[in-house]
């Protein structure tokens, strides 16, 4: 265990994102990369994102499993959508609007009847996958892009239920409810236009 | 399942699986059997089939009722024989657009069930499996050839496939007996949510270009 020096550790991730995108891919691994990248490089999806992760933490079991199994499910069924060429309206600004909705349940610590939640989770969850959705056909290796967007959407929600851990202890929830605002915060950035999505 | 739960277990499989591919590759296969290898490689090489092993590992390896993993295991060794000898010598066959429609809609279904329901309706699981056999068993069909060069490439291709589901189960199966904690059902569920995720976009990709 002494190998895993925190400070070794994070030098070495620093370290990582250099190496990384020296070569530039193609074929399968520019198809994973570039599904990866894009809810990654997308301020407002890793705000919703990370919501989803926060929100199922704060609500405990079984909304814990049950918010990061239906968001993927139902991104599924928009990304299709958008696949088919199917438009829906208002798509960058609903997903500014979860970010703010979403950020806000937290901030508010309100806890909803769970089918209330995966509902307003899995209503979000169809605009985020088309998002996705629409780019996938023009995709050189649409297994890789897919396969690279759905691990980067679902690595953000394991990383907001490793945030929403904190809860566990009484200034953790705090910590949690103070994301929630900001990520609230962003929403409202990102829907206004001050911040770039 | 004893054995599994072993301590040594682990640190010998990992041995073991160290040193497989080294001893595998050592040697040229025997002469005549080339096609043998040459099957059981295509089906490991194709990422849609180890997507399906995948969703079909977690499917089946999550019960821990003996007469369902036997049932269902059963039931796919007789169905993908059964599949890839029609679709061998009798010539029931699909094309392979369909076939591949056809995997990505099995294995949907088969990871929806599961990242919702993992335990319930033992009848479906195997029926799931029965379906997913069906399709796997037409998909090892190699390219026409000599009766026997053939025949030996299809063995090689369905004992891969074999192979490929027990690995898949055993190795869920390990890992839900061995941790029965529920991080690992969680982990279970959200993964198989993602192949759903995965597997449904691609259907909707296929059926793009079947439109176009």
């Amino acid at each position: 265990m002494k190998l895993l020096n925190p400070k070794a550790f994070i030098s070495m991730l620093l370290m990582m994102p250099v190496l990384a995108f020296a070569h530039s891919e193609q074929g399968i691994a520019g198809g994973f990369i570039s599904g990866f990248t894009h809810p990654i490089f997308g301020w407002d999806h890793v705000a919703a994102m990370v919501a989803v992760g926060l929100w199922g933490a704060f609500l405990g079991m079984p909304a814990l499993w049950l918010l990061p199994v239906v968001f993927p499910v139902v991104m599924a069924v928009g990304g299709a959508l958008g696949v088919l060429g199917i438009d829906l309206p208002h798509v960058e600004t609903v997903i500014a609007a979860s970010a703010i909705v979403l950020g806000a349940c937290i901030a508010a610590a309100l806890r909803p009847p769970l089918w209330v939640a995966a509902i307003v989770v899995a209503a979000f969850a169809i605009f985020h996958g088309h998002a996705h959705g629409t780019e996938l056909p023009d995709a050189a290796n649409p297994f890789a892009f897919a396969g690279g967007f759905v691990l980067g959407t679902g690595l953000m929600h394991i990383a907001g239920i490793a945030i929403g851990y904190l809860v566990r202890w009484q200034w953790g929830v705090k910590i949690v409810r103070g994301l929630g605002a900001v990520i609230a915060f962003a929403g409202v950035g990102f829907l206004l236009g001050f911040l770039a999505a | 399942m004893e054995v599994l739960r072993h301590r040594c277990f682990l640190a010998i499989a990992g041995c073991a699986s160290w040193l497989w591919p080294v001893t595998c590759l050592a040697h040229t296969p025997s002469k005549g059997l080339q096609g043998f290898y040459t099957g059981a490689l295509h089906i490991y090489s194709e990422v849609p089939l180890i997507v399906a092993f995948m969703a079909l590992g977690l499917l089946v390896g999550q019960n821990t009722d003996i007469k369902t993993l036997r049932l269902s295991a059963a039931v796919f060794f007789i169905t993908i024989l059964l599949s890839s000898v029609l679709a061998g010598f009798a010539w029931i066959e699909f094309n392979p657009q369909t076939l591949a429609f056809a995997l990505w809609t099995v294995v949907a279904v088969v990871s929806l069930k599961v990242a919702l329901l993992p335990n319930w309706g033992r009848n479906i699981s195997v029926l799931l499996v029965l379906c997913a056999a069906a399709v796997l068993g037409q998909m090892t069909l190699p390219d026409p050839g000599p009766f026997m060069s053939f025949a030996v490439t299809m063995a090689g291709s369905v004992s891969a496939c074999i192979l490929g589901f027990l690995c898949c189960v055993a190795s869920v199966n390990l890992l839900y007996e061995r941790f029965q904690l529920l991080w690992q059902r969680t982990i279970f569920r959200i993964f198989s949510a993602w192949m759903f995720a995965i597997s449904f976009l691609l259907l909707a990709v296929q059926y793009t270009n079947k439109l176009s």
